[in-house]
């Protein structure tokens, strides 16, 4: 029936508007249409009784899963959790005992948009390492205008039964990274995808000034520096980086130099600076209705 | 912000969506200004254009849209004289609108993205008008009812235990709230209406303080530029709200305890007494991380702000007025 009315009654009057990405959702599944990224070609269709069965087999850990995270709400103080000021809480530690699924590395070259090629691995001194070749050239498609990015990011952290979760970075005024880089400027990117969909592809950057040379650098960035994307667009109205709903934490190589780059990366830490009031570097200067932003 | 005329407007109307409800002869109209309600708060929320407080404002009309769908259902089943499912939808509809647990989780996302003056609203003059109703329909629900209310009492003092942001304490505390405001209303009008009103005074200059000092997190009470002893004063506030004796959040409570165990309701008085303890205890965590870690000098330059007199005045009403229950 639902497949009756969306094939025959619903879908004529959107072929009229001219739209084509896929708003008739296969009545077999339910899910969200995603609103960025790239779709799985190569993606296997599992039958309804195959996919009981894959779930079922990770029901025990899920249900482990969910009494550990009840046990951990009932005798964890929260004000344990709580930051002091001047300590830096080490939330990723790069060493030998990296685990690499927790990462996703991406660049230009995976969808054949471009000739980039990055990798994370472990450097020769024990820290992690974000390596790689950027080039700018342009693929002969027609299609690409652009090229030259790679980029590393962590995933996003689930609760039990895979609910997707957030970061929770509150009360914390800085973000605090030991890097050993090559000279180059990075790109650090803060996911905060949002509840609705509009929302989904909002992030926020600031840049990463690497020195160069044999010496680490520790960078101190307050997170009122970080300014808010939507799909890679600077906006016009821009805000506080909302800590408590942080989804993934980035960093991206893509300042149009082609050449070999090379960041080791020791920690990414979280500081509380009580002398730092500022909430939003960038100013709002109050627009008439109708003017960016609305 | 607070003087521009489309905002004067919409405080107004929320005052007329009260007075609606308070003299409404029907259900209609009282649903009438549930909608009034509903309207005229969302641009309160959007007064600062951020994602943030769109999300909130968007799952906001949701959540009230359902309870108001549910309780135009109810009408229409009162309508068609089934009154057993016509009870039924209004109770939920109802319970959700006020955020009585097990409801509750809309107000939980839609506080947080709210600053303090729009969460006051939304904890103090929202709930007049689904209480008045609730008053109304009271005799008709019985042990559903009954349901509610211990878990309200429950849901919010047990879930505040683990939070660290100030918001969501508040809004877990007013859940509580709403379990002894759902007892007091279902006892007597005026009862429910003292209840309100003292919460009301005594949430006034908690917030107030939490808005001056942008106060979010409950590490950050330390960072009050704000003398220690002046700051007892809000902490002793903040303890009238846990209804702690001499203050004046004991009056209500011990009100309808009284009525509640006169009645002969011991299960229910042992339900709200041991709520009250749970939620004295993350009050009281409050003030420990304050004076705990307030000692030390984390400012070179000593600026210290005052209190301005109306919250001065609603302190000293909020910590030394229990006197009042010679006038009750």
């Amino acid at each position: 029936m639902h497949r009756f009315l969306t094939s025959n009654i619903c879908a004529p009057s959107i072929w009229s508007r001219r739209i084509n990405f896929p708003v008739v959702v296969p009545s077999s599944s339910f899910h969200e249409i995603r609103k960025n990224g790239y779709e799985d070609k190569n993606r296997k269709k599992v039958s309804p009784r195959q996919a009981i069965r894959d779930g079922l087999k990770e029901l025990k850990n899920e249900i482990k899963n969910w009494t550990e995270e009840v046990k951990e709400g009932c005798t964890l103080d929260p004000i344990m959790g709580m930051p002091l000021p001047g300590e830096v809480d080490m939330q990723w530690c790069f060493n030998e005992s990296i685990d690499f699924d927790h990462w996703v590395v991406t660049s230009d070259s995976d969808h054949n948009e471009g000739y980039s090629t990055s990798t994370l691995s472990v450097s020769p001194t024990g820290k992690g390492l974000f390596s790689g070749n950027l080039s700018t050239q342009l693929v002969r498609d027609g299609k690409v205008k652009k090229a030259g990015y790679c980029n590393f990011k962590s995933i996003r952290p689930q609760k039990s039964f895979k609910r997707d979760s957030f970061h929770n970075w509150s009360g914390y005024t800085h973000l605090v990274m030991r890097v050993r880089g090559d000279g180059r400027s990075y790109m650090i990117t803060l996911g905060t995808a949002g509840y609705f969909d509009v929302n989904w592809n909002d992030q926020f950057h600031f840049a990463l000034y690497t020195r160069g040379g044999p010496h680490w650098q520790i960078s101190k960035i307050p997170f009122s520096k970080f300014y808010m994307t939507s799909r890679g667009r600077i906006q016009d109205m821009q805000e506080p980086v909302p800590l408590n709903r942080i989804t993934s934490f980035g960093i991206t190589a893509s300042d149009k130099n082609n050449g070999p780059f090379r960041l080791e990366i020791d920690y990414v830490g979280l500081e509380l600076d009580p002398s730092h009031k500022e909430t939003s570097a960038y100013e709002q200067y109050k627009v008439p209705y109708f003017y960016a932003g609305y | 912000m607070w003087f521009s005329p489309s905002l004067i407007l919409m405080l107004i109307s929320i005052m007329s969506s009260v007075f609606l409800i308070l003299s409404s002869p029907s259900l209609f109209i009282s649903w009438l200004g549930l909608e009034l309600n509903t309207l005229a708060f969302l641009p309160l929320m959007l007064v600062k254009k951020t994602s943030m407080s769109s999300e909130g404002s968007v799952k906001y009309f949701l959540t009230q849209t359902l309870a108001s769908i549910l309780i135009i259902i109810s009408i229409v089943m009162f309508f068609l004289d089934l009154n057993n499912v016509g009870n039924s939808l209004l109770l939920v509809g109802l319970s959700i609108k006020l955020g009585a647990a097990p409801f509750h989780s809309w107000i939980l996302s839609v506080a947080e993205t709210l600053n303090w003056p729009v969460l006051f609203i939304l904890l103090t003059v929202q709930k007049i008008n689904p209480l008045f109703m609730l008053w109304n329909f009271s005799s008709y629900w019985g042990n559903v009812f009954d349901v509610i209310i211990i878990m309200s009492l429950v849901v919010g003092s047990l879930m505040g235990l683990i939070q660290t942001s100030t918001r969501l304490l508040m809004t877990f505390s007013s859940i509580s709230h709403m379990g002894w405001l759902l007892i007091s209303v279902s006892f007597d009008l005026w009862m429910g209406v003292l209840y309100f009103f003292i919460y009301m005074v005594v949430l006034l200059p908690v917030i107030m303080i939490f808005n001056i000092f942008n106060i979010s997190y409950i590490n950050e009470f330390f960072l009050m530029n704000f003398s220690l002893s002046k700051q007892i004063l809000l902490f002793l506030s903040i303890l009238s709200l846990g209804g702690l004796p001499p203050f004046l959040g004991f009056l209500p409570k011990w009100l309808i305890l009284q009525v509640v165990v006169s009645m002969g309701w011991y299960f229910f008085s042992l339900i709200m007494i041991l709520a009250s303890l749970f939620t004295l205890f993350f009050y009281l965590r409050m003030t420990f991380t304050a004076f705990i870690l307030g000692g030390s000098s984390l400012f070179e330059t000593k600026i210290f702000y005052s209190l301005g007199n109306l919250n001065l005045f609603m302190l000293s009403l909020s910590i030394l007025g229990l006197p009042l229950f010679l006038f009750v």
